[in-house]
């Protein structure tokens, strides 16, 4: 029962993610209601509350994919083309910006990390998170934008989840087109 | 925002607005000279992105926890009057900045900064929150045996717990705060935690005590 608890469980959370990443149209309630089965098996509290967090997660993926659209249009209105030199730049600063006025609940941008503390900025090995989403508290999330054609590097990844707290698997970093 | 920047700001500027009397500026941090084993301020964080731009982040830092860098684990940043967690330094309006900031500098010293002055405030502060992550714990054991508390062995045992089930032994990083767990459990406390607090105050370039 428990492995099949944990699963359904899994799959609420990674289902919901992926969706809000890859931008179908998954809402919070058709969440709610994949996350209602597991609950009607038997698994209480903790599962409620890692569907609470895939909803949030799910949520603010939406919200910052539509907003590095936003940031890519505004950078492309100026005459700059994706994967040109300093579209990258002018988009996260853009992103940043636009991040920053929304106010998305529990989203800080620009966040350092070292050994599993938050640190000062710029301070030598950390990590700097491009956009963190905290839960209760606690970072849930990390989204990095990127433009043209990069990628989330497996080093960008384990360097996350060596220096970010609570950052404890490669599902909690996601990248934003 | 250049340290340079910071300071004339906060002399010209934010000073004579504080409730606050003992704060020192140096390089991006306001903060208060420290007696109690703990560093309490403000930190001025740049952004990446754009120059003019900058967060500032209140924080209370046990120093007798070992660090070679400035954590801000324990605190928060704080907001701008349009809510934004990025503050514009704009030239032209340095002294509506200046009265804004000594706003938020002044309410964070009220709500965190004023509650905690020693390691026992510190403790009482944070031990509800020690399961966030093994940092909290970490700190708010240390705390406990930096305040003399008669439960600090159990409190330390409880952090090493914590972190055999909860944390990947095979960071780096957690396996460093589980072996300074055992040697606190194990050595005179009083002794190793002074002999860190050195090395973190050498680290910060905070000796003056």
């Amino acid at each position: 029962m428990v492995t099949v608890g944990a699963s359904a469980g899994a799959n609420v959370v990674g289902g919901a993610i992926n969706n809000a990443v890859q931008g179908k149209a998954i809402t919070a309630k058709s969440v709610i209601t994949d996350a209602a089965v597991g609950v009607a098996a038997g698994f209480g509290g903790r599962l409620l509350e890692k569907t609470a967090a895939a909803i949030q997660v799910a949520r603010t993926g939406k919200a910052l994919t539509a907003i590095a659209a936003d940031a890519k249009a505004a950078v492309t209105a100026t005459g700059l083309k994706e994967g040109e030199k300093g579209f990258g730049t002018a988009a996260h600063t853009q992103f940043k910006s636009l991040v920053d006025a929304q106010g998305l609940k529990g989203v800080a941008t620009e966040q350092s990390y070292l050994g599993k503390d938050v640190a000062k900025y710029g301070i030598k090995g950390s990590t700097r998170a491009e956009v963190t989403l905290s839960r209760n508290g606690a970072v849930s999330h990390v989204f990095d934008f990127k433009t043209g054609s990069a990628t989330l590097s497996t080093k960008q990844v384990s360097n996350t989840i060596k220096n970010v707290p609570e950052i404890s698997s490669s599902s909690q970093v996601t990248a934003i087109r | 925002m250049k340290s340079n920047l910071l300071k004339s700001l906060f002399n010209k500027h934010i000073k004579q607005h504080l409730s606050i009397t003992d704060l020192s500026c140096k390089n991006h941090l306001l903060y208060r000279e420290v007696n109690t084993g703990l560093l309490k301020g403000f930190c001025f964080n740049s952004s990446g992105f754009a120059a003019d731009q900058f967060e500032i982040v209140v924080f209370v830092m046990p120093l007798y926890v070992p660090k070679n860098f400035l954590a801000l684990t324990f605190g928060y940043f704080l907001r701008s009057p349009n809510k934004r967690q990025w503050w514009q330094y704009e030239e032209g309006k340095l002294e509506q900045l200046g009265q804004d900031l000594a706003v938020v500098i002044n309410q964070a010293d009220k709500d965190l900064l004023s509650k905690i002055n020693n390691a026992q405030d510190f403790y009482n502060y944070y031990k509800k929150d020690r399961k966030n992550t093994f940092r909290f714990f970490e700190a708010v054991s240390y705390s406990s045996a930096y305040a003399g508390l008669p439960d600090s062995t159990e409190i330390l045992k409880d952090c090493l717990s914590f972190i055999k089930r909860k944390e990947d032994l095979n960071n780096s990083y957690v396996q460093e705060v589980y072996h300074n767990t055992e040697k606190l459990l194990d050595g005179n406390r009083k002794a190793i935690l002074d002999e860190w607090e050195m090395e973190t105050r050498k680290a910060l370039k905070l000796l003056k005590r």
